[in-house]
């Protein structure tokens, strides 16, 4: 999937929300991909339905969605993730 | 004020009363409820309505003598206790005491009906999972005289104190409300005495043994803590019946396979049942045919081989055990016709092929409640594993002919630590159950639900999951017990119906009236009724401390349900557009939105929890139906069905009969399960014969990690003669009903038998159609678009 956005979701008290946002703006600047991020308790209606209807609900954070051509790809739900890890996530789409 | 008419007998002051005295001794002689004929007396009369309707002795006594003037004036011979009420109830009436009428009247039912009940109950329940026996007549009375009893003293004001230490007041009419259409009340028969539903840890019994009377076992008797397995089951079974007789919705097990897991030690060591396995079938030949020379070679066997030989037969025997509880299981489940007016309990299990992964290191709770200090779960993974296998095999070959078992519901849970290739042949067994009758429920915990911890299902589709440490700490201590106390569905259709034509706001104030006024205060209701019948003492099991001291029941931890029903027809009748349109879905969504953020605001209001759910609705959709076809005609087009047989769609479901490709249904339900923190079970209806179980394995792990599902299932619609017990899958090529009339007409298509009976998935559960399901359920079977997998 060509990715076209990175959306990073953290909210407050979210021990790995930071490591997540960090490995997030990282991979944007290498690989040229806008990124947006969101808290997630304050969620813009239409991006939580188009969240929904892409069947993805976040539930817990740190979460990362990769925006693409034809959807979302949720990459990160809830778990602690490395620059190297998302990087390779991207890598192989 | 009305002047004082009628005197004390030993008063003869005036000659009015003397008069009166000589019209009472023509009056004729009463029957009365204590079983004998007495003498008229009309200060019974008027004492009973001051004491009973509330009235003043003055307003008593101008409504005693206008019957005793009834009476005279008709020259009626016969009286009885109910003729005299019956008349003064009138008199009440005519006098505008409506509330006073409402406190004196009788609950009853008229005799014509109840001649009708005896002979024909199932014609006078929407129940659909009652079937006919004696048991069920007295159930249909009972539920006719308790639903009137609910619509009369569900209160107009309530009082709730709730644990915030408010205390809320409400002006709210109820029974108005659902008898209106506007508010759908559960368990109206059982609201005024017992809790809802339930789903419990069986190590609270293999804790505390068993005492069904809760008690102490005075009027049952008093069993120990399992210590075999055979006794594990039956106290399971006994456990889940007894507390539905204290309860009016579903009761399950979660933490099933855990609780199980130690009775089946022994079973394992696989390593050496396979070796042993193998000695046997080398040895298999000349132990057949024993002659002197074989026997010379058998004794030259090693000892240590012997020995092998010994310990395969006693694994053979234990296995054997396994099954024979594996059997045993369903069996309980759907023979112990006696709940609730002989109904089998409707009892579910949550079960894996594994231990939890929460659970591996955690020492094993033996009988008693003794911590093990020699093993934890995780020892007993591989037994577990084979318990699952025997279990999916006899749920698999059904009854002694082949019958499917209806109950108990069981919920496979999906979870990661079993999506494992050692693991995949206990799931293709569960998957073959499904291809072979659409029976198992797939609890997902493979997409968002991941994170849930101590989750499980009960009764039709409600889920949970541990919201707290202490809620934690319960489930991995076997003191869990999750479950609801009520649930109320406001009808989104008719809010939509009043305000049709008006912009969504004025839908938005319509149906939060409706919520605020009506639904939440029902649920507290049911909140304070708990209440009472544990401080009554009622309901004895109530009050039953846990291992951790804790009340079985906490009314303060059960959750008030707001259920959904008819999103499809209210979204079309609000933005024009059907529901799997993207405009219906965004709608839809904002709704659910709405309804959480009051359950959220009403949940900080009283420290109570109310969660959003799918209302199960096997009643509610034709009933809701046929009220708005009746009070709304402008909405009549937006119904599904064809009157009378009317119906709504169930909670946020696509139209059964909407055309549109399988997947696209089913993440366009998918999406809402977010929103339905309380359950949200969703439906893939299979015409299909018989899908391929593994290639049906890979559909079903596909479906829960891709989409956002919860809970789902694949309805398979299966016949059952009970003359010539053949069977099969409906054949839907081959049949086709006009009417829920004609489908009633189905006869076996081997031996013609009129009793063939055709199951299928009414709502969270399956029943039979012909007997038990109603007219507009009848008439969405029929609408149902049936897809093939293609697996
Ligand atoms: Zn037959």
């Amino acid at each position: 999937m060509k990715v076209s956005k990175l959306l990073v979701f953290t909210q407050e008290n979210c021990p790995n929300c930071p490591v997540a946002k960090k490995a997030a703006e990282k991979v944007s600047e290498e690989f040229h991909i806008p990124l947006e991020v969101f808290d997630v308790t304050k969620l813009p209606e239409e991006l939580e339905f188009e969240l929904l209807q892409n069947q993805i609900y976040i539930a817990s954070t740190p979460a990362i969605v990769a925006v693409g051509e034809d959807g979302m790809q949720l990459l990160v739900l809830g778990d602690p993730v490395s620059y190297e890890e998302l990087r390779n996530m991207l890598i192989k789409g | 004020m009305v002047k004082p008419v009628f005197g004390r007998a030993e008063e003869e002051s005036s000659r009015e009363e003397k008069d009166e005295s000589f019209w009472y001794s023509l009056m004729p002689t009463v029957r009365t409820n204590r079983g004998m004929i007495e003498p008229f007396n009309v200060n019974k009369i008027i004492d009973s309505l001051v004491k009973e309707a509330g009235v003043s002795r003055d307003v008593a006594s101008e409504v005693a003598k206008s019957v005793v003037k009834r009476i005279l004036s008709s020259n009626v011979q016969w009286l009885s206790g109910p003729m005299i009420r019956e008349m003064c109830c009138s008199v009440l009436a005519e006098m505008g005491l409506v509330e006073a009428r409402k406190r004196y009247t009788r609950i009853g039912i008229p005799i014509y009906d109840l001649n009708e009940m005896i002979i024909n109950p199932l014609q006078h329940t929407w129940n659909a999972n009652l079937q006919i026996n004696p048991e069920t007549i007295a159930k249909v009375i009972y539920d006719r005289v308790m639903t009137e009893h609910t619509y009369l003293t569900l209160p107009g004001h309530l009082e709730v104190n709730v644990p915030t230490g408010k205390t809320l007041s409400f002006d709210t009419n109820i029974a108005d409300a659902h008898l209106n259409g506007d508010n759908y009340h559960k368990d109206r028969e059982y609201t005024s005495i017992r809790d809802y539903c339930a789903s419990w840890d069986p190590r609270l019994f293999v804790i505390m043994g068993l005492e069904p009377d809760g008690l102490g076992g005075m009027h049952s008797s008093s069993a120990g803590p399992p210590k075999h397995l055979a006794v594990f089951v039956n106290h399971a079974a006994i456990w889940l019946a007894s507390w539905q007789s204290n309860m009016s919705g579903g009761q399950g097990f979660h933490n099933w396979m855990e609780s199980i897991a130690w009775y089946l030690r022994g079973l394992k060591q696989e390593e050496a049942l396979k070796s042993a396995a193998q000695l046997v079938a080398e040895m298999n030949q000349p132990l057949l045919g024993l002659t002197d020379e074989l026997y010379q070679r058998f004794t030259q066997v090693p000892r240590e081989i012997i020995q092998s030989i010994v310990a395969y037969v006693l694994k053979r025997v234990s296995q054997r055990e396994v099954e024979q509880a594996c059997q045993h299981t369903p069996y309980i489940a759907t023979q112990q016709y006696v709940a609730r007016g002989g109904q089998v309990p409707f009892t579910s299990i949550d079960i894996g092929p594994g231990i939890k992964k929460e659970f591996m290191n955690e020492p094993v709770i033996l009988p008693g409640g003794k911590i093990s200090e020699k093993y934890v779960y995780g020892d007993f993974i591989d037994e577990v594993k084979t318990y699952f296998i025997e279990f999916m095999k006899v749920m698999y070959y059904g009854d002694r002919y082949g019958k499917l078992f209806n109950y108990p519901k069981l919920n496979i849970e999906l979870r990661e630590e079993w999506m494992k290739p050692e693991f995949e042949e206990a799931y293709v067994w569960a998957a073959r159950l499904t291809a072979k009758y659409g029976l198992p429920y797939f609890v997902n915990y493979l997409n968002w639900r991941k994170t849930v911890i101590g989750g499980c299902v009960s009764c039709c589709s409600h889920t949970w999951g541990a919201k707290t440490p202490e809620q934690v700490e319960e489930y991995i201590s076997g003191n869990a017990v999750y479950g609801a106390m009520q649930m109320d569905t406001p009808n989104p259709v008719a809010s939509a119906a009043r305000t049709m034509g008006r912009d969504e706001d004025a839908f938005f104030d319509d149906f939060g009236r409706i919520i605020n006024e009506v639904t939440v205060p029902s649920l507290l209701h049911r909140y304070e009724v708990v209440k009472r019948i544990k401080r009554l003492g009622l309901a004895p099991l109530y009050n039953v401390k846990r291992p951790s001291g804790k009340d079985m029941i906490v009314p303060e931890e059960r959750e008030l349900l707001i259920g959904t029903i008819g999103f499809a027809e209210m979204v079309e009748i609000v933005t024009g557009y059907p529901l799997w349109h993207e405009e219906g879905l965004k709608f839809a969504v904002k709704v659910l939105k709405f309804m959480n953020g009051l359950a959220r605001e009403w949940s900080e209001e009283t420290g109570l929890i109310f969660e959003v759910t799918r209302t199960p609705a096997e009643s509610a959709a034709g009933k809701l139906a046929r009220i708005l076809y009746e009070r709304y005609p402008e909405v009549r087009p937006y119904l599904r069905g064809k009157y009378p047989n009317v119906y709504l769609t169930n909670s946020v479901h696509q139209p059964v009969d909407a055309d549109i490709p399988l997947a696209e249904r089913i993440k366009k339900e998918a999406m809402f399960a977010p929103l339905l923190g309380g359950g949200f079970l969703q439906h893939i209806f299979l015409s299909d014969v018989q899908p391929d179980p593994y290639a049906l394995w890979k559909f079903i792990v596909k479906v829960a990690r891709n989409t956002l599902t919860a809970y789902f299932d694949f309805t398979l619609d299966i016949w059952v003669c009970p003359d010539c017990h053949a069977q099969g899958t409906f054949d839907w090529r081959n049949n086709h009903f006009d009417s829920p009339k004609e489908l009633v007409e189905f006869k076996c298509p081997k031996c013609g038998s009129r009793r063939a009976e055709i199951y299928s998935r009414i709502t969270g559960y399956l029943q039979g159609i012909k007997a038990t399901w109603n007219d507009p359920k009848k008439q969405e079977f029929l609408d149902r678009r049936r897809y093939n997998l293609n697996v």
